[in-house]
């Protein structure tokens, strides 16, 4: 399996710097990516995350080639791309719409870029067959790409970038037109076949569950700016912002009626009780805040005793609006003093299950609280 | 965000970090001159003579002299009569074709589309056998005396000439209608006739400009007809001719050109610009479900009468065509004979068509390449000024045929000379080089280039851009992407517009009229030949001769495509998601 050999050479370092874009529409400028800095290591997955419109496929663009920045730099292993025309840039690209020739056949499409390399037969031939048998596509290689399935045609597609054993591979989305299995599939062959061969990976999606499945790292992004650069991890427990929390995932954000730091922490006063809780760099200059809870770190209780004050809902109380049973899992809503909150209980046992109007107690454990500059 | 965007700003002006692909500038400019060439040079020299001093008065007498008003007020009326009734011929048939249910429908489709093919005079010549002073018709049948000659007559050939423009436009139009609309329409109450009045009418009103505007341009564009049945009624085009050949007057018939240069063009850019950009039924994408044909006698009965009247004046004129050329004077002495076609066929004849038919081989693929390129750059490659190049790669469809005549006249009759050096020698007239075949051929090609252009366009478009992207991913550059990647897929759109090239080739005089040589001989200008001295015969014979040419030669490369592309949907059978 030729295609599976690792890249020896520390090769695929991306650097982009200040990079901006800017389009001239019909009420004057916009600008669609506004001075980002972005620095990959080799062989490192980075995926550009982000609502429609946040500037994610025109920095992909921009490091492929199909846009000319407006000004800033685009370098990879030091050497500058920016003035480069695409077919020169040593990266190959997966396409949303997986961009396969339709005049070719399977074999013919993958050979395309390896044609224009003018190799010799025997190691073009060794190089398709390699990416035939590692995509699995023996069988079809004949076949033309109107005669294949979508994943299939994804599969050639990314054949196709791969053979050519670029320095980075760029992916526009590549699975947003699978259906939901196909694309977990297709999630799992694609990291495999990059870490197998240590290429760097640039790749843009809005599907956070792509993004944190994938990636080495990731790059959330939002109306042309970085917001956060990060492990999936730190994305998801650590958010930089309110936007990064809310897009990533599902949030709960917590009214705190106090707020004092001491010692690297935040002793916050939410739900009725004062916790300490880690928190964002800014939220100390911060005036206002808010409170991450994620919906699974939400801890909730039958009330034991009825409440002395009527029905009114203080301190860790809360009075269940709504209740969904997934199967899995139980989502509640409930109406807090903070706000309503989002609680989903997994493995639900069937005795304790909740229902509207049950008077609740909320709680979460302090190192599960995040707090952020609102 | 006011600080970002004057950073950017500041940094705008760095235009020298785009990344140019040099192959591109290539064949950019590549492209640009050719076209400099073929009508941008040309066109100059008539708007430098009818703006000269000369031409200038003849220009300003349009509004003072009365014979000059005339003429323009002819024009108009011409165009507009034609537009009109030519729109209403073409949308009918359509109508029929797509809503009605009748049997022979395909008999009547090719009907529809023959004058397409038919040399100019076909239906001019064949009018006046069968309804002239001594026709067929009109004094065989019933004994009148009428003259056909002039505006009635003009305007019943050029609508016979010209309404495949309109119906073909309808007929797309009418097939792209989305049969749910009337479906929804009947289904909120809307009887048949109401949904038509108040639903698939105002959908096609886009469709009526721009036939109306299309057949304007060709009506007032066109020499041939003029010339024949014209009469007394002169237009602008057959008054330029006659100043240039008649009156060896350079700078009349440029001034002339330019009057009708300004509304031609003015009106090609109306209709293609905005009009076109104006239409909502293009846009709808594949209809849904099947189309309720109307059945009903009511409408039917009337429809169907009408279409099989067309019909028949259809068959009628080019029986005429064929019996002619079979005949010794048809109508008069209708012994049947094969001198028309021993005379056509020996000497001056026979080197026509030859000549006529090689030039016009040559120029087809030039035209179809060029057409090809210059949609390419249009939708893939420029990202400004791709609105100026497709509009000059459209001119050669824009301006009508006796300007770019003119124009090549005065442009390539001569040898180029600036200071002492020749700059091109003479590629038209007597003392060309090749018989003055180079300027022929120019001007076939540069007439051809926008039908190649259009299909073109109408195709990439259909491409996802980003097979062009994946291709320069793969390390292909823009030649590299056109040749491998694009060609071939636009490839059934290359062949139809060659189809369209050659017979347009084949069958255009108006511009050739003005270059042809003693030693180039170019079948449309025998024709006219002929019918001018009354040799009628001749003249069917020819035709018929140059509609069996072009029949055949568009057979033959249709079936080259159809037979190429059988081998590409067999590989594609079977298996496929």
């Amino acid at each position: 399996m030729t295609i599976a050999q690792t890249r020896t050479a520390d090769t695929g370092r991306i650097e982009i710097s200040q990079l901006v874009k800017e389009f001239i529409g019909r009420d004057g400028p916009t600008t669609a990516v506004d001075h980002v800095d972005l620095h990959t290591e080799p062989g490192e997955f980075i995926t550009l995350l982000g609502p429609s419109g946040c500037g994610k496929t025109t920095t992909l663009r921009m490091v492929a080639g199909f846009e000319h920045p407006t000004s800033g730099d685009i370098r990879l292993d030091g050497d500058d791309m920016t003035r480069l025309t695409p077919d020169k840039r040593p990266m190959s690209m997966v396409f949303q719409s997986y961009a396969l020739f339709p005049h070719l056949s399977v074999r013919d499409n993958i050979a395309f870029g390896l044609k224009l390399q003018r190799l010799n037969a025997k190691d073009m031939n060794d190089a398709i067959e390699g990416a035939l048998v590692s995509m699995d596509l023996v069988k079809l290689a004949d076949r033309a790409p109107n005669q294949l399935s979508g994943g299939q045609q994804q599969r050639v597609a990314l054949a196709r970038a791969m053979v050519m054993r670029p320095k980075v591979l760029l992916f526009d989305e590549p699975l947003s037109n699978l259906d939901a299995k196909l694309r977990v599939q297709m999630r799992t062959e694609i990291r495999g076949l990059q870490q197998r061969l240590g290429i760097t990976a640039l790749y843009v999606t809005h599907d956070q569950d792509e993004a944190m499945s994938l990636s080495d790292r990731i790059v959330v992004m939002n109306k042309g700016r970085i917001e956060q650069m990060g492990t999936p991890d730190e994305i998801y427990r650590r958010p930089a912002t309110v936007f990064v929390a809310d897009f990533i995932g599902s949030a709960n954000f917590l009214e705190p009626s106090a707020v004092s730091f001491a010692g690297g922490v935040a002793n916050v006063r939410v739900l009725g009780s004062e916790r300490p809780l880690p928190y964002a760099p800014g939220a100390e200059q911060a005036e206002t805040h808010s409170v991450l809870v994620r919906p699974e770190s939400v801890h909730v209780q039958r009330a034991r005793e009825v409440p002395t004050e009527g029905d009114a809902v203080v301190g860790g109380r809360g009075r269940v609006l709504r209740a969904v049973f997934y199967g899995a899992v139980v989502e509640y809503e409930i109406d807090t003093n903070a706000g309503t909150i989002v609680a989903v209980v997994a493995d639900p046992d069937p005795s304790a299950i909740l229902h509207e109007g049950d008077l609740v107690e909320v709680d979460f454990p302090p190192s599960r609280g995040w707090l952020l500059p609102a | 965000m006011t600080a970002p965007a004057t950073a950017a700003g500041n940094s705008r002006p760095r235009t020298r970090r785009k990344a140019v692909d040099p192959t591109t500038v290539g064949v950019v400019i590549l492209v640009v001159g050719i076209l400099a060439l073929l009508i941008i040079y040309p066109l100059s020299t008539v708007f430098v003579q009818a703006l000269g001093p000369v031409g200038w008065e003849i220009v300003t007498s349009m509004i003072t002299n009365p014979v000059n008003r005339t003429i323009v007020g002819n024009t108009f009326l011409l165009g507009l009569l034609v537009g009109v009734i030519g729109t209403a011929l073409g949308f009918l048939l359509a109508y029929v074709q797509v809503m009605v249910r009748f049997k022979g429908k395909k008999i009547m489709h090719l009907l529809c589309l023959l004058p397409v093919v038919s040399p100019p005079f076909a239906v001019a010549t064949a009018v006046i056998t069968l309804l002239g002073r001594r026709g067929i018709v009109t004094y065989g049948l019933f004994g009148w005396e009428t003259n056909i000659y002039g505006l009635p007559g003009l305007v019943l050939v050029l609508v016979l000439s010209f309404f495949p423009v309109a119906y073909m436009n309808f007929k797309g139009m009418l097939e792209n209608l989305d049969p749910a609309l009337d479906d929804a329409a009947a289904n909120l109450g809307a009887s048949r006739w109401r949904a038509f009045w108040r639903v698939t009418l105002p959908m096609l009103v886009p469709g009526f400009a721009a036939s109306f505007l299309l057949l304007f341009v060709e009506a007032i564009a066109d020499l041939a007809n003029p010339l024949v049945i014209g009469g007394d009624f002169t237009v602008l085009a057959s008054r330029a001719f006659i100043a240039i050949t008649g009156e060896y007057d350079v700078a009349a018939g440029s001034a002339y050109s330019l009057v009708l240069l300004m509304p031609a063009v003015l009106v090609f850019l109306v209709q293609q610009y905005w009009v076109a950009r104006k239409s909502t039924v293009t846009v709808t994408g594949k209809p849904a479900g099947a189309r309720r044909q109307l059945t009903h006698a009511s409408g039917r009965v009337p429809l169907l009468a009408f279409a099989v009247v067309v019909g028949l004046v259809v068959v009628g004129i080019y029986a005429t065509v064929l019996a002619g050329a079979f005949t010794s004077i048809l109508g008069i002495n209708n012994t049947f004979t094969l001198d028309n076609f021993r005379y056509v066929l020996s000497g001056i004849g026979n080197e026509a068509i030859a000549d006529t038919t090689v030039l016009a081989l040559i120029a087809t693929p030039v035209a179809g390449l060029l057409g090809m390129l210059i949609a390419w750059l249009v939708v893939r490659k420029l990202k400004r000024g791709n609105g100026l190049l497709d509009f000059l790669g459209m001119l050669g469809l824009a301006v009508p045929g006796t300007v770019i005549g003119i124009g090549y006249a005065i442009a390539f009759n001569n040898p180029l000379i600036i200071g002492n050096r020749m700059f091109l020698p003479a590629l038209g007239g007597g003392s060309a080089l090749f018989g003055g075949a180079i300027a022929i051929v120019m001007v076939y090609v540069i007439r051809s280039v926008p039908s190649g252009q259009r299909s073109g366009i109408a195709s990439l478009k259909q491409i996802d851009p980003s097979i062009d992207e994946a291709a320069a991913s793969l390390g292909a550059d823009s030649v590299t992407t056109f040749r491998k990647v694009t060609l071939p897929l636009i490839r059934p759109a290359f062949l139809s517009g060659l189809i369209y090239a050659f017979a347009r080739s084949m069958t255009t005089l108006s511009p050739i009229i003005f270059i042809t040589t003693p030693q180039t001989r170019i079948m449309t200008k025998q024709i006219l030949a002929e019918v001018d001295a009354g040799r009628f015969g001749n003249a069917f014979a020819f035709c018929t001769l140059l509609l069996i040419i072009v029949v055949a030669v568009m057979g033959l490369m249709s079936l080259l495509v159809h037979g190429r592309s059988d081998v590409r949907t067999a590989t594609n059978l079977g298996g496929g998601a």
